[in-house]
């Protein structure tokens, strides 16, 4: 430490930021944090002034730069000050900006009501006590009973504001359209006005590229008109029936606009459905909270109804619905998890249509999960029970008003035709089924139904199911996993003992073959074979001699002019078989052997000269002993082109053979 | 009420065809060899087939058709108004060979005129013809086919006689009944009021959906 204060450091500036600049405390932390890095890269000043060196608070400590000439102690306690002040003046420029801009409080209200009501109820699982559940029920109805007292009463005060914030943002979109950089603008009217602003920037950036002035403007202008429309009707407390309208009213003029206007002829029909998405996305972005809250005001009787009968309706199985789902397929079990988890998503999404979606891939995972271990197309006689089955496993909080919600305020086409329609349909059927569940409907008698919805008893094989839980359902897919090891461990070891007969087989076969190979070529060698003998130096032609030994043939003959005989070099390479088969060689080897094949390295003297004797006792027994008498081993037996063509007839013979 | 969906951008015209009929009589292998020419014997990799869609051109007409498959457990009868409601075209599937799913047609076609009157074509349809054997194959007909007859004609509907395995009808079927619908939605266009007063509102939210058209110019009017 004492070396800090000592010296002051200046970094070299190779990246760029000197510690002399970094006010930034993130900066200065990490500065802190890489000390050792950054010394290697550091030049050291001897700074003259020595008083420069203390701690500016005067504490008697040595200052550092880095610590903005502090010590390191007064610096900690400065920062801190600093950041509390830094905080409470964040926290009052939030509050002026709230007040200023006016946000209506009513949408995050009822938003957290709703969205923190559904957790608690969407547990597949919950069998605990129903005593407690009925009492959070009823708390949290009169909770939201508050709330939507409260709610109506800012409504009332706070709609004012909220329509001139409206109009004033779409004056302010008038002027930004004629605007070149709206872009930019746009930006900026995002960061003053309220938030919804910032879900619509997607869109209006796709919409600029393909009708920078006027869609932009138009849709805007004409969901402004319809939310102004349809926060005037919810405020009086108007039906449903009449928002419905409303809107429909409202999607149906603006298809009609994206289809006749002039301005839209250049439309082609993906843009189309493009623009009708988009428009039912910036309405509901805007209206959503507040449509949502009423349907889910009117329909909380039927949620609660539907949640605690699929809450009652935990013990069914799925052969009660005649259908085959094996929960202890793993496969199956993720499947049936996926499907659960996207069912539930239905209520986070705010869009009709991204409801719609999520029901769809819902569908989709379900009929993947159907599929395993069928062959077969998957008809609605299946689909429909599946999700039934999904349903009651994932109870899907909020489900009544969020199917209320898409069938009032979706794009009417969209029901009504489309996979989304159909599956749409049969969510609506299967919620249908499940509210009018009997006995009957489950093949099994009123009273037995009645005893298992009341938990006084248990349909068979339920035991079973409920061992389901989380640690049976690894354990079961271990031991899937681990039998499926054995098994293909068995497979491994039967290909290994069937690879290893083969190898046998291979090697007897190679073995006889190569032995009759031998066999008949030890015939052919002998019948090809002749051999010349030199006796004296006058019977050797050195033209018919290679090159190579014509100059050593010479020395010979000059060195050794005494010796009668000359024995020259039997080229052994030529017998070895190529090399490429060493059963071969071997062999060959070993019948030559049996022929005895003597090397005589007599020669020793001129090593380019390699003399061999080649003695066989089979054909040559004379022979042997004519030489092993003269005791003067060199005579040429020239063999070396015998011996190739013997060598070519032995691998046609083999190859044959093959 | 059940006007085909049509969208001018595309010239696309939609029509909504709900498929009724108990469970095993070969509802899903007659609309599979219809879609894709497939038979279930030979079909593995379709994922589903209990919607589909089919374009075809009638008339010079581009149409698309949307099927929907039901599920035709008994226990399923109650939810079928929220099938068949919005549809053009009803497809009623009974198997030659069992007395019992052509009565049960009978109850679907009540339901059926009772939720959409005669807003909707039907068709009636013996399927599995490939089972009949001897006299009975070569006429194509017995008892059960003749009742079919006499009873479609009573209630308005059109009979015929299908093969899913053979591929025997399936096109005309679905030809026949398009061109009825293409020939019904035309006269309602004609008249949308008439039909209109003759439809009950309130089952379905497409009936409002349906009696816009004057309000919307009204609430045009309001708000510009």
């Amino acid at each position: 430490m004492d070396d800090d204060f000592t010296t002051t450091t200046t970094t070299t500036t190779t990246n760029g930021s000197s510690i002399d600049e970094s006010d930034d405390s993130t900066n200065v932390m990490k500065n802190n944090d890489n000390n050792n890095g950054l010394y290697r890269k550091m030049t050291v000043q001897i700074v003259a002034d020595k008083s420069a060196l203390h701690c500016k608070n005067g504490c008697g400590f040595y200052g550092n730069r880095e610590w903005d000439g502090y010590c390191s102690i007064c610096y900690k306690e400065i920062r801190h000050q600093q950041q509390q002040q830094h905080q409470q003046q964040t926290c009052m420029a939030q509050i002026d900006d709230y007040s200023v801009s006016s946000l209506p409080p009513i949408p995050s209200l009822t938003l957290s009501s709703s969205s923190s009501s559904p957790p608690t109820s969407s547990q597949p699982t919950t069998t605990s006590s129903s005593s407690f559940s009925i009492k959070f029920e009823e708390k949290k109805r009169q909770q939201s009973d508050k709330n939507r007292i409260k709610s109506i009463f800012k409504r009332a005060s706070t709609f004012r504001e909220y329509r001139s914030s409206s109009a004033a943002s779409q004056q302010y979109s008038n002027k930004n359209s004629n605007n070149n950089n709206s872009n930019n603008n746009n930006n900026v009217q995002e960061n003053n006005s309220w938030p919804f602003f910032s879900l619509e920037r997607p869109f209006e950036e796709v919409l600029a590229k393909f009708y920078p002035d006027y869609a932009l403007r138009d849709i805007n202008v004409n969901v402004t008109k319809c939310v102004e429309k349809v926060n005037k009707l919810l405020n009086r407390g108007s039906s449903i029936e009449d928002l419905t309208e409303i809107i429909h009213d409202f999607y149906s003029t603006m298809e009609n606009r994206f289809q006749t206007s002039p301005h839209y002829k250049d439309v082609n029909s993906v843009q189309f459905s493009q623009l009708i998405d988009q428009t039912e996305k910036i309405l509901m972005n805007k209206l959503y909270t507040n449509l949502f809250a009423r349907v889910q005001n009117e329909e909380e009787e039927r949620d609660l109804e539907l949640q605690k009968k699929i809450r009652n309706l935990n013990w069914i199985m799925s052969n009660h619905l005649d259908i085959e789902i094996n929960l202890r397929h793993p496969k199956v079990k993720d499947l049936m998890d996926q499907a659960i988890t996207e069912i539930s998503e239905v209520d986070s999404k705010q869009i009709p249509f991204e409801k719609l979606d999520a029901i769809v891939r819902c569908s989709k995972t379900i009929f993947e999960m159907l599929q395993i271990d069928n062959n077969a197309a998957i008809s609605a006689d299946q689909f429909l029970p599946a999700l039934v089955f999904v349903i009651i496993n994932a109870n899907p909080p909020l489900l009544q008003s969020n199917i209320k919600f898409i069938t009032r305020f979706s794009t009417p086409s969209r029901l009504m035709t489309g996979e989304a329609g159909y599956y749409f349909t049969n969510l609506c059927c299967a919620t249908t089924f499940i509210e009018k569940i009997s006995g009957e409907s489950l093949n099994m008698s009123e009273s037995d139904f009645q005893s298992y919805m009341n938990g006084e008893a248990q349909p068979p094989g339920y035991y079973k199911q409920s061992f389901l839980c989380e640690p049976f359902r690894i354990m079961n897919s271990n031991h899937t996993i681990l039998s499926d090891t054995i098994k293909r461990n068995a497979q491994w070891l039967e290909n290994l003992d069937y690879l290893e007969k083969r190898m046998e087989r291979f090697e007897q076969i190679l073995e006889n073959k190569c032995r009759t190979a031998i066999n008949s070529s030890k015939e052919m060698i002998a019948q090809h074979l002749t051999y010349k003998i030199f006796d004296q130096a006058g019977d050797v032609d050195p033209s018919l001699f290679p090159a190579s030994f014509r100059e050593s043939y010479r020395k010979y003959c000059e060195q050794k002019k005494e010796q009668e005989n000359i024995l020259i070099e039997i080229e052994t390479s030529n017998l070895t078989m190529n090399g490429s088969n060493d059963m071969d060689h071997n062999n060959v080897c070993d019948q030559l052997a049996s022929i005895d094949f003597n090397y005589n390295n007599s020669n020793s003297n001129d090593s380019n000269e390699q003399t061999s004797v080649m003695m066989i006792n089979n054909s040559n027994n004379e022979l042997l002993e004519k030489f092993s008498n003269s005791s003067c081993p060199e005579s040429i037996i020239s063999l070396s082109s015998s011996s190739t063509t013997t060598n070519n007839q032995i691998n046609n013979s083999s190859e044959t053979k093959e | 009420m059940a006007t085909a969906i049509s969208n001018q951008k595309s010239g696309q015209q939609q029509f909504k065809i709900v498929l009724l009929g108990e469970g095993c009589v070969g509802k899903t292998s007659l609309v599979l060899r219809y879609v894709e020419n497939k038979f279930s014997e030979t079909n593995q990799s379709t994922l589903q087939a209990s919607f589909l869609t089919k374009n075809i051109f009638v008339q010079n007409i581009p149409i698309t058709l949307n099927i929907w498959d039901t599920a035709g457990q008994e226990r399923f009868h109650a939810v079928g108004p929220l099938y068949y409601r919005d549809s053009n075209g009803a497809l009623l599937v009974y198997d030659v060979t069992d007395p019992d799913s052509l009565t049960k047609v009978k109850v679907w076609i009540k339901e059926l005129r009772k939720v959409l009157g005669n807003d909707v074509c039907i068709a009636i349809i013996g399927n599995k013809i490939d089972l009949l054997s001897g006299i009975e194959r070569d006429q194509m007909n017995n008892a059960l086919i003749s009742e079919a007859q006499s009873y479609a004609t009573t209630a308005g509907a059109t009979h015929y006689c299908t093969s899913a395995k053979t591929n025997y009808g399936i096109d005309d079927v679905f030809l026949n009944l398009t061109k009825q619908m293409i020939s019904f939605s035309q006269t309602q266009q004609l008249n949308p009021r008439a039909l209109n007063s003759t439809v009950t509102r309130g089952i379905s939210i497409a009936a409002d959906n349906e009696l816009n058209d004057p309000n919307d110019l009204q609430s045009k009017r309001k708000c510009c």
